[in-house]
């Protein structure tokens, strides 16, 4: 029977490839051979065809697959839990994964693995944005985005290590649509004119209506109920010029999940974002008054296409004080985003600093002024 | 007997000159209230200052205050000012030197006008447009007796000046001696600084959480995706409000600057004096 999992070896010496960011091409650490997309494609496409297929089988009829371990328990518990059980086409060893994992490293040989079956067939992705910053970029930014941040405990940020950096393809749902906005706004005109020892101002009132339809094109909305909403928005925006077609070459040397939610459990985070947009968009086209107070507005969204695809995000996470620190970097802009603790006392510190400076400049200028 | 006439006398003249109504007061006091603006305490303690002054420098100071003036000159109120100066005998020395702050409550019109050589030396133009800004504050807030003592003690101060040859045409200094920080104005620096410390720290603290959600999504409208189909503005009514002006003071009329004997004051009228009026 074929396997389900997957990994690319090297043509040259058999050693695990991994895809590299900064080359676009997979990388033979063992023998510095490197191949592009398309090549390695080319060569695993039968196997991968194969794993795929043996996966659905496994789909259909799981009481035949064997996954019995030596101890003829780990893979029943594993079922019971939700999750899958691999054997690594390498060393042979036992991979426990989530029923949604499409990419992992095997923990006991380090060789990147595939799941084909989890990206094939209808949940293969329309389109990938390879990874294009490493790891190293991703520890690099953490490190810089500490600086300047003046309520970061010292302790922080000089003590603290880094404790997990992963890189995912996150699933996205990327929703085309199209949001129609018809709005009312009340607008007044101001005029003022001296007459004699008077200023006459007149104010003139005016109803305003203004409706019209902005299409829009791939809003990104994460489909994995792993990751954080906040911190997968907070990322954006990709740059979808890069945007390709997918291939499991883009995902050796990584993690990846297939998506858990459905496009119907996303729509509504893509409606709310468009209709604000529209109503925005729409509402910039009053113009040339005073004042402009809206009156009422009715937002429709008609949905058009979905695309599926794998986004290229660093996850680094740190342990502090007992809480857990969670930072996203996009892998392919470097911009990394994260919630970081405040200290009170160099709170405390700056507000005295800053509240002080103020009084003491302003109190100088009204002595002499 | 022969004071008596001239009182008769010069009653006569004024209500010759004051045509439209006569003045009901029999004279001139140092402050004369003919609006009823002023507690009889309040006008007994501004005419006992400005006889102090008075008679400190042999200059007559008077404030005399009426409903419309227009019920006494035909003219404006640099007129009505002069007229009644000089109806009244108004003034010290031989050259009745001596200024009047004149006000009329109807229009809200003042006009300060000095007489006499000492008058125009001490009162240039630039002195009562000073003069006028120490008391103007007080009286847009109807504080009619804090206006009048401004007006006397500032006089006062100009007099001092003039005395010492060395009379107010560029700067002149606030007559009430008045702390330069105090804790109004602590309190103030307190607030502001209190206000900019929060303010600085709340946006130090909002850099610190950058994990938010997104709200728009400007960054997917397509090329060319914005339709706008109405495009509808509709007039509904007009509403008019009118306020009142606040002019700022103006100069004395007529002359040149520097006219007369006197650098700076500007000589205006027949009688020689000089004005600067406008309204309060």
């Amino acid at each position: 029977m074929a396997e389900q999992i997957s990994n690319y070896q090297c043509p040259s010496c058999t050693g695990p490839l991994r895809f590299d960011g900064k080359t676009g091409r997979l990388q033979c650490d063992y023998c510095g051979s490197s191949f592009s997309v398309q090549e390695i494609e080319a060569l695993y496409k039968e196997k991968d065809e194969a794993a795929a297929a043996a996966a659905q089988q496994a789909e259909m009829e799981p009481d035949n697959v064997s996954l019995e371990g030596e101890w003829g328990t780990g893979s029943d518990w594993a079922r019971e839990q939700g999750l899958k059980a691999y054997n690594c086409p390498s060393c042979g060893a036992e991979l426990i994964c989530d029923a949604t994992t499409a990419a992992t490293s095997c923990p006991y040989c380090g060789n990147p693995s595939i799941v084909p079956g989890q990206l094939s067939n209808m949940l293969k992705p329309d389109f990938v944005i390879p990874f294009k910053l490493s790891k190293e970029d991703a520890v690099a930014a953490l490190k810089k985005y500490y600086n300047g941040k003046k309520l970061l405990p010292r302790a922080f940020s000089n003590k603290n290590h880094i404790q997990e950096v992963k890189g995912v393809y996150v699933p996205f749902w990327l929703i085309d649509g199209t949001a129609e906005a018809d709005m009312q706004f009340q607008g007044t005109r101001v005029t003022s004119m001296p007459q004699g020892d008077y200023m006459v101002t007149a104010t003139d009132y005016y109803r305003i209506r203004r409706s019209g339809t902005v299409k829009f094109e791939k809003i990104p909305v994460d489909a994995s109920s792993k990751m954080p909403d906040a911190h997968m928005d907070a990322i954006e925006p990709f740059d979808y010029s890069e945007l390709k077609p997918f291939s499991n070459a883009y995902l050796p040397g990584f993690l990846a999940e297939r998506y858990d939610m459905e496009p119907e459990a996303c729509y509504s985070r893509a409606d709310e974002r468009a209709g604000n947009t529209a109503a925005e968009i729409v509402a910039q086209t009053v113009k040339g008054y005073s004042s402009v107070i809206p009156q009422g507005s009715q937002i429709r969204i008609r949905r058009g296409r979905v695309s599926y695809a794998l986004m290229p995000v660093w996850m680094l996470s740190t342990q502090w004080n007992g809480e857990n620190y969670l930072f996203a970097m996009n892998g392919q802009t470097g911009k990394l985003i994260g919630d970081l603790p405040v200290s009170n006392w160099r709170s405390l510190e700056w507000f005295a600093g800053i509240a002080g400076g103020v009084a003491m400049a302003l109190a100088v200028l009204m002595y002499f002024l | 007997m022969k004071k008596g006439f001239v009182s008769l006398l010069l009653m006569f003249a004024l209500l010759l000159s004051l045509s439209a109504c006569a003045f009901t007061e029999a004279r001139i006091d140092y402050v004369t209230d003919a609006a009823n603006i002023l507690s009889a305490g309040e006008k007994q303690e501004l005419r006992d200052r400005a006889e102090q002054i008075s008679d400190q420098y042999d200059f007559g100071v008077y404030i005399v205050v009426v409903n419309d003036y227009r019920d006494y000159v035909k003219g404006n109120i640099e007129t009505f000012a002069e007229e009644l100066f000089h109806s009244y005998g108004l003034g010290r020395r031989s050259d009745e030197a001596g200024v009047i702050l004149a006000m009329s409550m109807n229009e809200r019109d003042y006009d300060i006008y000095a007489h006499g050589n000492f008058g125009n030396y001490a009162f240039t133009d630039y002195g009562k447009k000073q003069l006028a800004n120490n008391f103007l504050d007080n009286f847009r807030r109807n504080d009619w007796a804090g206006g009048f003592r401004d007006f006397l003690e500032t006089s006062a101060v100009m007099l001092q000046k003039a005395e010492e040859g060395n009379p107010v045409d560029t700067f002149i200094p606030d007559p009430v001696e008045r702390p330069r920080f105090n804790a109004v104005k602590a309190m103030m620096c307190l607030a502001l600084g209190t206000l900019f410390g929060g303010g600085a720290v709340g946006t130090m603290k909002r850099s610190m959480k950058t994990a938010v959600k997104q709200t728009r999504a400007e960054n997917y409208v397509g090329r060319g995706g914005v339709t706008l189909r109405t495009e509808r503005d509709e007039f509904l009514n007009r509403s008019v409000t009118r306020t009142r002006i606040m002019p700022q003071n103006t100069g004395s009329s007529g002359g040149r600057p520097g006219g007369g004997h006197f650098g700076g004051t500007t000589i205006s009228g027949s009688h020689g004096g000089s004005h600067h009026s406008g309204k309060f």
